[in-house]
């Protein structure tokens, strides 16, 4: 192993600006590979508060079409009545939570002075599916929540903001002129959680509205080993119910394929009247990981062809001493492999540091502009390192694989004599 | 000269392969780059014809029934005249030029559609419209102007009378719809939940998009709408407030009877939130563009380097016979760019038919122009490139002393 690196720096000292060239490649290859992953799979990945993105799925919203006439339709929120009836009590869900979309209200503690902050009114289940750390008091109880009860509880820079300090249960914060207790402290957590992050949470979740359209959201956390399609084939069967009810209307309920699951929602609900494609998205996703890892590693094979050109005569040395064509391509491929590997680790670091940093890679999941930061264990995992180690190896093993399979059907003879 | 250059390229097959393969994948896909940023900036006009940093948009709440202050509405203070009230209190802050209000889609930057079909009376074709409620003020806040040049003063005058105010569509969505041109000035239908009510037409005015990547393919209705409908406010404040108009308004300025103002932000701040994804996405793809533009220069760098200590007896014997520097120039130049032209060729038909299908896939439209502006963009971008890649390396070569390279052959 020595041997062989002090081969590599030799041939690299021979020719500077082409090893160089190949190590700037490399990092700047995998820099940009781990951040596109990495913007990429803080959408999925599961952290706190969203621990459970894996058995999760939310529905959001109601269409109904009026076939009668024209291309009328209604479409949007769904009012927690309307929730209840699609997504109430199915098989092989854990708990269900009924929950709104975040709303800016403004907040004022007890010095008088006012801040903005987003709350999110939520059931007291909402608790049991997303894992909020509380570091002070407890949790709303399901009896506040159903008696709308005005209790909150708050994030820890809200509690900071408003009363200067975390301990801070029983006292009060207004919302909007509203006074509301607080019963809870949570810790901060990324906005990235766009599904369970929020500022205050209020107690209640369930809006007055008894039409079919609110602001009503639900979320389901599915039994372990059951199959999403089983959930959805439920709420399939619901909303034809719904269909017998809007009969006499002459309208008819839309089924767009939900609840969602993360990646569906990662990759953006196309609103109310859309089904998501999710396939479609994922064969983006998937030529763009093609495209950064083909472009750079035919670069480097034609770079790494270049350099084998320079040792023709010593690989014909060494074939002459019996040296076997499968020796010759792995050693090539474990040398430009250490190369590889030192560029990428480089890069990734790069990636890493960039992606934690850099909040600008995350604009487009800012639905609120709060300026969001993804949670550290959401971009530093075994995954990342995993997905890491795999992209040197494949980077490594497409970009050398031709010029070592053709460096070793050199004719010996003709190798030595080459200059 | 030129034949030598193609035989010896020939010669260099087996790397000029890996170039010609690498060029093949850069050129589509920067083709296919550039097609979408041109699509995109084609697209691209501000959803209102107006300076809008100077107006601010807010939403209006009514106090919670527990709140402290909460007065229960009755015969004489109601929703409608807290409204009021609190346009008043607002109209008469010194840093307020314009107020008006509307319903939730009445600004730009609201994606809420409030679809409608307008036809004229015993004709069954019908124009879509997203109308927009709003009162008389509202188009002087947002400057709407009409196509005859119509003041929005003027037309804020049509729209007290109870006229309605009708725009284009952008494009021709439907060819057989009548034209907002066609019913100026006369009585039309507009159907409401499949209800349809008789609006006099005013003018045809400036349309308004839901942002400014959204070609609107449907026309605008201005319509006339009562305090007691409505919960938005804007107003167009003195020029060069900017964010200290925010910071300027106390609570008290906000609040007026069971109403106050709750998110109340300038609609250019609005508009950076909402248009935040395509922001992301023309990002997203540039920088993947200069990714593999920067590859396409370090591979021709690293490569011609390379070639360039391999050829110092052929270049040494180029001098001797006469060569000059510009000539050794000009055939490393020549050389990159006959393998980019290579690839270029290889790819033209797949990029005709890529960008002929883009539309489907982005669903997006792509006009005539965008395969030429792509293709052009491409190759002379590649160009230049190429040709700073191998600058330093044909320089070099240009450096050869023949006598002593000769000598040490």
């Amino acid at each position: 192993m020595k041997q062989r690196i002090s081969q590599i720096i030799r041939d690299m000292r021979q020719q500077p600006l082409v090893a160089t060239v190949t190590f700037i490649a490399t990092v700047l290859s995998i820099f940009l590979f781990m951040v596109v992953v990495i913007t990429t799979r803080v959408k999925v990945v599961p952290f706190a508060p969203e621990s459970c993105r894996d058995r999760l799925l939310v529905g959001q919203y109601i269409h109904i079409a009026d076939p009668g006439n024209g291309n009328y339709g209604s479409s949007g929120g769904m009012s927690y009545a309307t929730a209840r009836k699609l997504y109430g009590g199915l098989k092989g869900v854990e708990h269900t939570s009924y929950f709104q979309s975040l709303q800016t209200q403004s907040a004022c503690g007890e010095d008088g002075k006012y801040f903005n902050v987003y709350t999110r009114p939520t059931d007291s289940e909402f608790f049991k599916i997303f894992d909020h750390k509380l570091i002070a008091g407890r949790y709303y109880t399901a009896a506040e929540a159903a008696s709308d009860l005005p209790v909150a509880v708050v994030s820890e820079r809200t509690a900071r903001k408003a009363f200067g300090t975390v301990d801070c249960t029983g006292r009060e914060i207004s919302l909007n002129h509203k006074r509301y207790r607080v019963v809870g402290v949570v810790s901060d957590h990324s906005f990235l959680a766009a599904t369970a992050c929020g500022d205050v949470f209020l107690a209640g979740g369930s809006d007055e509205n008894q039409d079919m359209f609110g602001d009503t959201s639900v979320a389901l956390l599915v039994a372990e080993g059951t199959d999403f399609g089983e959930i959805r084939r439920q709420v399939k069967a619901r909303y034809a119910v719904f269909d017998t009810e809007l009969a006499p209307e002459n309208r008819v309920t839309v089924y767009h394929e939900g609840p969602f699951d993360q990646e569906t929602i990662a990759g953006g609900i196309p609103g109310s009247n859309n089904t998501p494609d999710t396939s479609s998205d994922r064969y983006v996703r998937f030529t763009l990981y093609a495209l950064l890892l083909l472009v750079p590693a035919i670069n480097l094979s034609s770079l790494l062809h270049s350099r084998m050109r320079r040792r023709i005569s010593e690989i014909g040395v060494r074939r002459a001493f019996g040296c076997t064509r499968r020796r010759i391509i792995t050693d090539i491929i474990r040398e430009n492999f250490i190369i590889t590997l030192a560029g990428g680790i480089v890069g990734v670091v790069l990636g890493l540091v960039f992606a934690l940093t850099y909040s600008g890679l995350y604009e487009d999941m800012d639905t609120y502009g709060s300026g969001v930061t993804p949670a550290l264990d959401s971009v530093i995992n075994w995954g990342t390192i995993l997905i890491a180690l795999g992209v040197c190896f494949i980077l490594n093993l497409i970009s050398a694989f031709v010029p070592a399979w053709q460096a070793s059907r050199l004719n010996p003879v003709e190798a030595i004599n080459a200059k | 000269m030129k034949r030598k250059l193609l035989k010896q390229m020939l010669n260099e097959w087996r790397s000029n392969v890996w170039i010609v393969l690498e060029l093949v994948i850069v050129v589509l896909v920067l083709q296919l780059i550039f097609a979408i940023l041109y699509c995109i900036f084609e697209m691209r006009r501000p959803a209102l014809d107006t300076d809008i940093s100077d107006i601010y948009v807010a939403e209006v709440s009514t106090l919670d029934k527990d709140c402290e202050g909460y007065v229960p509405y009755d015969s004489v203070h109601s929703y409608a005249t807290d409204f009021e009230m609190l346009v008043t209190k607002l109209r008469s802050n010194p840093n307020v030029e314009k107020i008006g209000y509307g319903t939730g889609n009445t600004a730009p930057y609201h994606y809420s559609f409030q679809g409608m079909t307008i036809s004229l009376p015993g004709d069954s074709s019908e124009f879509l419209v997203n109308k927009r409620s709003m009162s008389p003020e509202m188009l002087e806040v947002f400057g709407i102007r009409g196509v005859r040049g119509e003041t929005p003063a003027q037309l804020a005058e049509m729209m007290r009378k109870g006229y309605i105010l009708l725009s284009e569509a952008e494009e021709d969505f439907d060819p057989e719809a009548p034209k907002a041109a066609d019913m100026a000035g006369r009585d039309v239908e507009m159907k409401e939940e499949g209800e349809p009510k008789t609006y006099h037409v005013g003018a045809v005015v400036q349309g308004m998009r839901r942002n400014d990547y959204e070609p609107a393919y449907y026309g605008t209705c201005y319509a006339p709408l009562s305090p007691d409908e409505a919960w938005t406010i804007a107003v167009r404040v003195k020029p060069g407030m900017g964010h200290r108009f925010v910071e300027s308004l106390t609570v008290a300025d906000q609040q007026a009877g069971n109403l106050y103002l709750t998110n109340l932000t300038s609609l250019a701040d609005q508009r950076d939130t909402s248009q935040m994804q395509m922001r992301q996405t023309i990002s997203g793809i540039t920088v993947c563009a200069l990714f593999v533009l920067v590859m396409i220069f370090l591979g021709f760098l690293g490569t011609f380097w390379f070639r360039t200590q391999q050829r110092v007896p052929e270049i040494a014997i180029r001098k001797v016979n006469g060569a000059s520097n510009r000539d050794i120039y000009m055939r490393f130049f020549a050389e990159g760019l006959v393998l980019l032209g290579i690839a270029a060729v290889l790819t033209l038909p797949l990029t005709v038919w890529i960008v002929m299908n883009l539309s489907d896939i982005l669903q997006m439209p792509f006009p005539t122009s965008t395969i030429v502006v792509a293709v052009v963009f491409a190759i002379v971008l590649l160009a230049l490139l190429i040709v700073a890649g191998i600058y330093a390396p044909a320089r070099k070569a240009a450096a050869v002393n023949a006598a002593e390279a000769l000598k040490d052959m």
